[in-house]
């Protein structure tokens, strides 16, 4: 990932480090950040910008309507468009870094304000099987 | 505004987000006019790459959240990314600060909470009435850290300016990096170079600059004094009523 900010910086990060941190993560810990930042999208300014400041703390219900709402498309392409859940006995796929990369990839579209290596983290951390109801 | 040092600016990008031309032309302006400009670190923690991209600007001051004992970074404060320029500058208070509000409200805060804890975060005694104490509520969030780090600025300029010291921008973040006391238990991703307040550049003034300037007593500098108050209360103030995009575009049309 590389941003390019204001034609100053230009800043150059590792995928597979971040991924890496949010799956060492705990799940309530990214069901929050998910859920302030859907939080803070919705005080969006005119300038396009967010007012940084708190009023509602309920973030992990912030968290849980947006993968709610966007639930029948994630399993749409997460459960049967490529059945990345039959995938993961393949080699390049049996580990949580390599899946999560590769869900992220699936779900950029589908993530919208959220980071999609984060809720490909998330996913990931839930279990892809109980995203496809597979016992 | 030709006047203007400071500029607080208590909004944020969402993680990862571009700000858009007029907010980034506007902070570049800012930026070569040698306008010292704070902004929020965001309130997306606890997960690293949620910091306000703004803060990969070089010069910008971010600012990210303490609990009200200075000892423990807030869960909310968003995280930079390690070993690059996304980080916070400083943290300070940010959880749980008393302000006025314009509306009474139910919360019934004893005027001596209030008073001991405003009076704690700022360095200045307060006297709140019964009545009075109605209008105050519980806040939390980077923003009003940010306004705080502005009114410590303000305090921190007024001083090189009554010592006729040099100043820009990039010297102030400097020095407010220097000042900044460490918190070993953090890294540098989260808390920047540590935690600031105002009993910080109070002590740094005392153990630097009076020994470069034995006549200079630190209860002499009362220029900005009003402002630093202002600053501390009035964050909310600012972002509530005067949006960075109503900021940048007085500023354009000087």
């Amino acid at each position: 990932m590389i941003y390019l900010i204001n034609n100053h910086t230009r800043i150059i990060m590792n995928d597979n480090l971040i991924v890496e941190s949010y799956l060492n993560s705990s799940i309530e810990d990214i069901e929050m950040s998910i859920g302030r930042i859907v939080l803070a999208s919705k005080t969006t300014g005119e300038n396009g910008m967010h007012t940084a400041w708190i009023s509602v703390t309920d973030a992990k219900e912030a968290c849980d309507e947006f993968i709610e709402d966007i639930s029948e498309r994630l399993q749409k392409r997460i459960c049967f468009d490529v059945e990345l859940s039959s995938k993961k006995s393949q080699e390049t796929l049996n580990d949580n870094i390599q899946i999560a990369l590769a869900i992220a990839a699936l779900i950029k579209e589908i993530s919208g304000v959220v980071p999609h290596l984060m809720l490909a983290s998330l996913l990931v951390k839930r279990g892809i099987e109980k995203l496809c109801g597979e016992k | 505004m030709h006047n203007v040092d400071i500029v607080n600016c208590s909004l944020s990008t969402l993680p990862g987000e571009t700000p858009n031309k007029m907010v980034e032309d506007g902070i570049k302006k800012l930026l070569n006019d040698n306008k010292i400009l704070i902004v929020a670190a965001g309130n997306c923690g606890p997960l690293i790459n949620t910091i306000n991209t703004l803060s990969g600007i070089r010069g910008v001051i971010t600012v990210g959240s303490s609990n009200i004992k200075g000892d423990r970074l807030t869960n909310f404060s968003s995280r930079g990314v390690p070993n690059t320029e996304l980080k916070p500058t400083v943290i300070t208070y940010g959880e749980d600060l008393f302000y006025k509000l314009d509306k009474k409200n139910t919360y019934n805060y004893s005027p001596e909470e209030i008073q001991v804890q405003i009076s704690f975060r700022t360095g200045r005694k307060v006297e709140i009435s019964k009545e009075e104490a109605k209008y105050y509520a519980k806040l939390s969030g980077t923003s009003f850290s940010t306004a705080a780090v502005s009114g410590y600025i303000a305090k921190l300029l007024d001083m090189r300016k009554a010592l006729h010291l040099e100043w820009s921008p990039i010297i102030i973040k400097e020095i407010l990096e220097d000042m900044a006391i460490p918190m070993l238990d953090y890294k540098e991703h989260e808390v920047g170079r540590g935690f600031i307040d105002y009993e910080t550049i109070k002590k740094y003034f005392k153990n630097i600059d009076s020994l470069l300037f034995p006549n200079y007593y630190w209860g002499n500098c009362k220029v900005l004094e009003k402002m630093w108050i202002d600053a501390d209360g009035g964050g909310l103030s600012i972002s509530n009523y005067l949006t960075a995009e109503e900021i940048f575009k007085i500023y354009q049309k000087i």
